[in-house]
Formats: structure tokens, sequence, C-alpha cells
């Protein structure tokens, strides 16, 4: 019995495993494509609002277009990389987690610190949640929040607009993060226990489908059996017949045998 | 693959990751860096320079923007400005001058910040060859100078927090306050944009 349970146990883990490898790298592509989509975007992005930097009459490419092709490209390469050689591997999620939002900065700089741009960072989020993996959430909220905590230290102007530097500011910025993670958590446990109850309903159906398979072989053994002997009837019959041919037509010669005496 | 070769592999990823973790942060780093370094702060005249062409007004404080028409920054700043002419609308007269250089056509000048800026309700927009930069000793694009009804200078610098950032800023802040109450304990603002004119030919 304690075999049986320890069997489907087994069996439930192998193909929970399987459907979190399958969606883990269905969600690998989807970020290899957006993430080279945004490096273009980015670059896009640079050349129409900050092509050239002046003085006077003298203009040269702004570090923003070199920001965007070479910065943006180192970003998104290393996930790339792991996409390609460790699909299913914990480290790609973790990677595309930091490229991401590290590319959420990327953008918010390019575009001058726009207030639309921050939607990057929660819309990014959203798209995390794809990997039902709550780690790589925490892994990219990390990411913001640290960046939130040096930015409004070392540069509180560019940040909050302010001079002085608020020491617990970082908080509130951080605070909106969680609060969306919080319920991206929530769906991710939801569904994971989904999966958990498809593959026991898949191991159930298994089970039925073998006792059904089982059956049918039984069945199908008995009917051979049968046939056989019916085969084998049928063989007797035709020789019983075929006896009783053999006697009748013996019978036959006997009696045009017997008048003639 | 025997376990130490794993072992091996995985630190090998592991360690090429934190060096590209580095990498990149150190690239992002630099970045903003850049957009947090001022420009030159320009040292305007206390008093209105009175050989100016631009003509302050004697009912209103003056606000002066001076700006280079293709300093991609300097949108920001433009934006900025609509924001200062939202709040304080007929509390000031506003300039914005833009460089020309001499011997280029006027749509050298005309870009989207030109046109941007001549949008703004109640502003004036000039062209200027470098007379009046000079004149206002000022070599950042972006630099804003505000003037009280008497000529005296109240406040000069930058209107954004950092290179072609849009949001909220000391400068936009001070300027808004001296308008509507006449008070601030700042008169200075870091500038972030090109050099108005090409420090080596003064063009």
């Amino acid at each position: 019995m304690k075999n049986n349970i320890d069997k489907k146990d087994h069996r439930i883990n192998e193909l929970y495993t399987k459907s979190m490898n399958l969606l883990y790298r269905r969600t690998n592509k989807l970020f290899a494509i957006l993430l080279i989509i945004q490096w273009i975007f980015g670059i896009i992005v640079a050349l129409w609002i900050s092509p050239k930097t002046w003085a006077g009459v003298y203009s040269q490419p702004h570090i923003h277009v070199w920001a965007a092709i070479f910065l943006g490209g180192a970003i998104i390469i290393f996930p790339l990389a792991l996409i390609i050689k460790k699909p299913g591997a914990p480290i790609t999620r973790h990677a595309i987690a930091v490229a991401q939002t590290l590319y959420s900065a990327l953008l918010i700089h390019l575009t001058g610190g726009r207030i639309e741009t921050h939607f990057h960072v929660f819309g990014s989020l959203a798209f995390l949640s794809f990997y039902r993996d709550w780690k790589v959430l925490i892994t990219a909220s990390v990411v913001v929040t640290v960046d939130h905590f040096l930015r409004g230290l070392y540069f509180p102007q560019s940040v909050y607009g302010i001079l002085v530097v608020e020491p617990w500011r970082w908080l509130e910025h951080a605070g909106w993060v969680v609060f969306e993670d919080i319920f991206l958590i929530i769906s991710i446990l939801q569904s994971k226990k989904e999966m958990i109850s498809i593959a026991i309903k898949q191991i159930e159906l298994e089970v039925v489908n073998k006792k059904i398979e089982d059956k049918i072989k039984e069945r199908t053994k008995e009917l051979q059996f049968s046939n056989e002997e019916l085969i084998k009837l049928n063989k007797v019959m035709i020789g019983r017949e075929e006896r009783i041919i053999e006697l009748k037509n013996e019978v036959k010669k006997l009696h045009e045998e017997l008048p003639n005496h | 693959m025997p376990e130490e070769k794993i072992k091996s592999k995985k630190s090998f990823v592991l360690g090429f990751g934190i060096a590209w973790l580095f990498l990149v942060c150190l690239g992002l780093w630099t970045l903003i860096q850049y957009e947090n370094f001022p420009g030159t702060a320009g040292t305007p005249p206390l008093k209105w320079p009175n050989s100016s062409i631009i003509k302050p007004s004697e009912n209103l404080p003056t606000l002066v923007l001076f700006a280079h028409p293709k300093c991609p920054c300097t949108r920001a700043t433009i934006n900025e400005l609509t924001k200062i002419i939202t709040h304080c609308k007929n509390e000031v007269k506003t300039y914005v001058v833009f460089y020309k250089p001499n011997g280029y056509p006027s749509k050298w000048a005309r870009t989207d910040l030109w046109f941007k800026a001549l949008n703004i309700p109640g502003i004036i927009v000039i062209n200027d060859n470098g007379n009046e930069i000079r004149r206002f000793h000022v070599y950042t694009s972006g630099q804003s100078i505000l003037y009280d009804t008497k000529g005296q200078l109240l406040f000069s610098g930058g209107i954004t927090g950092a290179r072609g950032h849009n949001g909220n800023n000391i400068g936009r802040q001070t300027i808004i306050s001296l308008l509507k109450t006449g008070k601030s304990n700042v008169s200075k603002a870091s500038v972030f944009g090109c050099p108005i004119l090409n420090r080596k030919s003064n063009i």
C-alpha cells in the first residue's frame, strides 16, 4: 500500500516537473523575443529623442545612443545565452528578471524619466509572473528597490526632485512594487495548486485507462481462446462431415452392390 | 558528466553572471553620473543689463530661459517651463531665447523645441546669434534667469532635476515660490543641458 502511494507521489512529481519545464521553456522563448524587441526599441527611442549632443553648431552622437546599443546589448546578452544553453535552469529565469528590470531603468533614462515609462516596471513584473516562480518576482523587486535606494541616496534630485536625502522615501516606491508582488504571488501559488490538481487528475485518468486497457487485453485473450476453440471445433465438424459423406458413399456403394446379388 | 565537472560548470556560470551584473551596473551608474553631471553654471549680472535688446517688464518679474534649439535635454526644460507658466499665469513675463548662429537659416533654429516654446501661452520667443547669451553670461542650454520688477536678480539656474528629466526639481519649485510668495531660500540650481556656444570657437 505504501509502495503504491510512493509510486503515485513520484508520478505526480514527475508530471508536475514536466509541466513546469515546458512552461519555463515557453516563457523563455517569449522573453527572448521581448528582450530583443526592447533592445531595438531602445535604440530607436535614443535616435529619436536624443540622437546628438550639441555645443554651438557642432554635434556628436549622444551618449544615449551608445548606451542603447552597447549597454542595452550587454544587458540582454547573458540571459539570451542562458536561454539557449540552460533553458530550464533557475539561473536563467533570475537572469531574465534582473535584465528586464535593468532594462526598465535604461528605458527610463532614455526617455528622460517619463512617468509613463515607469509602467514598464510594473508590466515587467506581470510578465515575469508567467514563470509561476515567486522567487523570480523577488529578484526583480530587489533590483528595483536597490536602484531606488542608491539613486535616492546619491542623486535624490533626479529621483524625487529634492536636494535633501530623505532616508525612507525609497520605501514608498518599493511599497508599490510589493503591492503588485502580493497579488502576483497569490496568483502564482493558485496556478501551481491547479497544476498539481491537474497532475493528480491525469494520474487517476492513467489508472482508469490502464484498468480499461487490461480488461480489453483480458477480453481479447478470452476471445482469441474462444476463437481457437471454435476453429478446432469447426475442423472436427468438418472432419466428421467428411466422414459422414464417406460413410454415405460407402453405404450407397453397398446398396448398389446388394441388388446384383 | 562527473559531479565535479557539473559543479565546476555551475561555478563558472555563476561567476560569469556576477561579472555580467557588475559590468552592466557599472554601465548604468556611468549613465546616471552623466545625467546628473550639470553643465557650466552661468553667472548672470545681478542687475538687468540695460544694453540688452530684451525688454524686462516693469510690472511683473521677468523670466528669461536660454536654450540651444537642438539640445535634447532642453525638451524637459521646456516641459518644466510649461508647468511654471501654468501655475503662474499672468504673474511673470517670460522670454525664451534660442541660439541661432549667424550665417545659418532660420529653420536651423526652428526645431520642435522652438515650436513647443512658441505654443506656450504668453511666451515671447527670440532668436539670438549669441550676443544676449554672452551678455547674460549664460553657458548651458536650459539656464533660466528670474529678475524682479526692479531688475534685481532673484534666481539663476536650471529647471530640471537631471539631464532631460521631467519631474519635481528645485529650480521649478524656487521660481514658483518666488512668483507666488516673493520668498525662497534658494537662488541657484544646477543647469543640465548642452553648451549653447562652442567654447573653442564661441559659436
